[in-house]
């Protein structure tokens, strides 16, 4: 569903980051994994986030998390939810908002979930937690206001018979035997249905999916893939998906944000990206891609590599890949800069791509 | 080079021992690989892994032939089996018309040379200890080459597969994947095979690396009239790739085209499901006619009788006969082959 721009314009965001920059402090200098990166997300959209590994997808979604660990660090910018920032939030406000209103998908279910509770057990917990907004802080006076109202609580059996719902919606057969394995005795698509089914339990207004399917086979993608769209329509939650398949973007997203060493190099609706990609390394990526049974379409490489987090080169990262790049482009930085409603591009030479945009 | 080319010229000759099934296409042309497995290729304790479970397949002088098929399907163990790095528990592997599986191990190594593979993960097959002299010229000090030569050989294989010269003495770590999947198409290319496996040789590297790595592969073939067995999951490469393509189901192939036919009209439910499941960037934006196939994959352990995809097929002829009799691949002619009972028609 494309978001009509009428709306898209006039709406609030609900997600609205500002030259957020996250930095990781380690021997070899500070990796600048999300530098200067802003973005609105608006009510019921769904934006793709695409770039090579190491480009700083994840720790955009984990800085809005408040996710980001040791060696790293939010060291600037704003991240409005709903109006209100979240940098400056304390970890327990933060805490309150995660699974509820804000909830994320990681790319690896194994590593999130708990290798020794069965999932039934993991789900519930989860809706109880939420249920019970802060209250499962732990401490003195969580425990008193616990005494004193236990109200609040949603009980175990009301817990456990929503969590099997939810299953059901997200497709798994027979929830209820499922909720006593544990999650190595599931398939990865299973699994991936368990995070999601986690994620939903509270309803989330805005859910960050970081490569929800990239571990999935693509008949099982194709499952998961249906399953968010449909909950989507459905809630009208908006989405954050982060992939390096192009193919899955196609699909699934009205926006796009392409992203190289840590910041936004494009940004357009969909079909504008697709048809007329104006930075050399989205139409690079886009040319390296083979068309899917067409032998006559030759993929084209980009250059060279991705230069190294801590050892940028100096104005444009591109401009050590670009073919276009000049000395101004290894000099000066470019801006990313609107050139028609929606599209973005930091590139110095985007006059020279437009032509170039049609054969690559 | 030039002993790449001449090595290959050595014709494919006898075949006379192979199976019933692989005369019409199997016999007419050279061909440097033809493999078939019987029963069980992979014996566990146990149970049995059905791994790879009576596969036929015939790999052509110069051609490449895409494996595709989901995760656990069997598709690296048919590619080590046929290489003998397993074992297989029965069935026949030959090369050049020559059965290998029983061959002793000093033969078998010679053999070897023209045999080669390279792995999925360019970051666990690379020992982090050792230089890229060590990598690429393993190969080559054991079958025999001088050790005063293996540097120089080795600096030619780098320009070969595009790295610097001065990488030489590096370590893995201190390359990017796509230099460490170079590193070990170096590395395969060292004692210039005849026939190459390549096992998900670009799944791990990004797509503008990935069509780096795919390029270098088809100059490579051209350059040295290499012949490849292509193992991905990824079917945009595969069909980009390869000249014939073989589905892999359940440790089965279920069918088995030229790339274009295959692309053009999938004929077994689980190719078309395969096909339509891959989101593209042609098929933007619309929902499409997407088949969903329920469920996942049963395990190779104890696989169900009859058609391996009986509880996952959704073409309404499916019937009794599909979930007591296993299909058998038909040949429909023109290079197509396909275990469906609703397609063969032989419900
Ligand atoms: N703990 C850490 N210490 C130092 N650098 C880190 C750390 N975690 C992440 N980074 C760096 O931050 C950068 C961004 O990482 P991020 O995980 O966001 O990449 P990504 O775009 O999600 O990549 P992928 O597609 O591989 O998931 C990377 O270059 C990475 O090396
Ligand atoms: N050493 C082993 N012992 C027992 N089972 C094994 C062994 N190696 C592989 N298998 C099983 O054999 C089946 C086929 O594995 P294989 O690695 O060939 O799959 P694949 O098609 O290459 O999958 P992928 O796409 O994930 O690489 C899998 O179900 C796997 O669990
Ligand atoms: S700014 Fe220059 S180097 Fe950077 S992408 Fe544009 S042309 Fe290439
Ligand atoms: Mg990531
Ligand atoms: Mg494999």
């Amino acid at each position: 569903m494309l978001p009509d721009t009428e709306r898209t314009i006039n709406a609030e965001p609900i997600l609205d980051v500002r030259n957020l920059r996250t930095h990781f402090f380690t021997d070899r200098g500070v990796v600048k994994a999300v530098d200067g990166v802003s973005f609105q997300l608006y009510p019921g959209e769904t934006v793709g986030v695409v770039g090579e590994s190491g480009c700083g997808k994840s720790m955009t979604a984990a800085s809005i998390m408040r996710l980001v660990s040791h060696p790293g660090r939010i060291v600037g910018g704003e991240i409005l939810f709903m109006g209100e920032d979240l940098v400056r939030k304390s970890e327990r406000e933060m805490r309150r908002l995660r699974g509820n209103q804000l909830a994320m998908i990681f790319q690896d279910p194994l590593t999130t979930l708990n290798p020794v509770l069965k999932v039934g057990r993991q789900i519930t917990e989860s809706i109880r937690v939420h249920a019970g907004d802060d209250r499962e802080d732990g401490g003195f006076f969580g425990w008193l206001r616990r005494l004193l109202d236990p109200s609040g609580r949603i009980s175990r059996k009301e817990a456990w018979d929503r969590a099997v719902d939810l299953l059901r919606q997200v497709g798994i057969p027979a929830p209820d035997e499922r909720m006593r394995a544990y999650p190595h005795e599931m398939s990865g698509g299973m699994r991936q249905r368990v995070m999601i089914a986690i994620a939903l339990a509270c309803n989330p207004v805005l859910l960050l999916a970081d490569e929800p399917t990239t571990a999935l086979d693509v008949t099982i993608q194709a499952q998961i893939l249906e399953l968010m769209q449909d909950i989507k329509e459905k809630r009208g939650t908006s989405i954050l998906l982060i992939t390096h398949d192009f193919g899955v973007v196609s699909e699934f997203c009205d926006r796009v944000i392409v992203m190289y060493a840590g910041k936004i190099v494009e940004q357009a609706p969909l079909d504008e990206l697709l048809d007329n990609p104006r930075h050399p390394y989205t139409q690079g990526l886009l040319a390296s891609i083979p068309r899917l049974g067409d032998k006559s379409h030759k993929v084209r490489p980009i250059k060279g590599i991705v230069p190294e987090l801590h050892d940028l080169p100096p104005g444009c990262s591109f401009s050590t890949r670009c073919p276009l790049a000049d000395e101004y482009c290894g000099r000066v930085e470019p801006e990313l800069e609107e050139i028609a409603p929606g599209h973005l591009v930091a590139c110095h030479k985007v006059d020279a791509t437009a032509a170039g945009a049609k054969g690559a | 080079m030039a002993e790449a080319q001449a090595a290959v010229s050595a014709r494919g000759g006898g075949g006379g021992g192979a199976p019933a099934a692989l005369e019409r296409g199997g016999l007419k042309a050279d061909f440097p690989l033809l493999a078939h497995f019987g029963e069980r290729l992979f014996g566990k304790k146990v149970r049995h892994v059905h791994a790879v479970d009576g596969v036929d397949l015939t790999v052509y002088r110069g051609e490449t032939v895409g494996l595709v098929g989901e995760s656990g399907c069997g598709k690296s163990t048919l590619a080590r089996s046929v290489l003998r790095l397993y074992q297989p528990t029965a069935g026949s592997v030959k090369f050049e018309g020559r059965e290998i599986l029983n061959l002793p191990p000093a033969e078998m190594r010679r053999l070897r040379k023209d045999m080669q593979i390279i792995f999925q993960d360019p970051f666990a097959s690379l020992n982090p200890r050792q230089t890229v002299e060590q990598i690429v010229g393993l190969p080559l000090r054991i079958q025999g080459v001088p050790k005063h030569e293996i540097r120089g050989r080795v600096l030619e294989l780098l320009e070969i597969v595009g790295l610097p010269p001065g990488h030489i003495d590096r370590f893995p770590h201190q390359f990017s994947g796509g230099q460490r999947q170079r590193i070990g198409i170096a590395r395969a290319l060292a004692v210039r095979p005849k026939f190459v496996v390549a096992d998900e040789p670009v799944s791990a590297l990004d797509v503008s690396i990935q069509a780096q790595i795919i390029n270098l592969l088809e100059r490579l073939q051209e350059e040295f009239g290499l012949t490849y067995l292509f193992i991905t999951h990824d079917l945009s490469v595969v069909s980009y790739v390869s000249d014939r393509i073989a589905v892999m189901y359940l440790g089965r192939i279920v069918e088995w085209a030229k790339t274009e036919d295959l692309f053009a009209e999938p004929l077994h439910p689980y190719t078309q499901a395969l096909l339509s499941a891959i989101p593209t960037v042609e098929r933007r934006g619309r929902r499409r006619e997407r088949i969903i196939l329920q469920g996942s994959p049963p395990t190779p352990i104890d696989p169900p009788g009859g058609c391996r995809f009986y509880e996952r097929c959704f073409l309404k002829e499916k019937n009794e006969t599909c979930r007591l009799v296993d299909p058998e691949l038909v040949d429909l002619g023109n290079g197509r082959k396909v275990a469906c009972h609703a397609v063969a028609g032989t419900l």
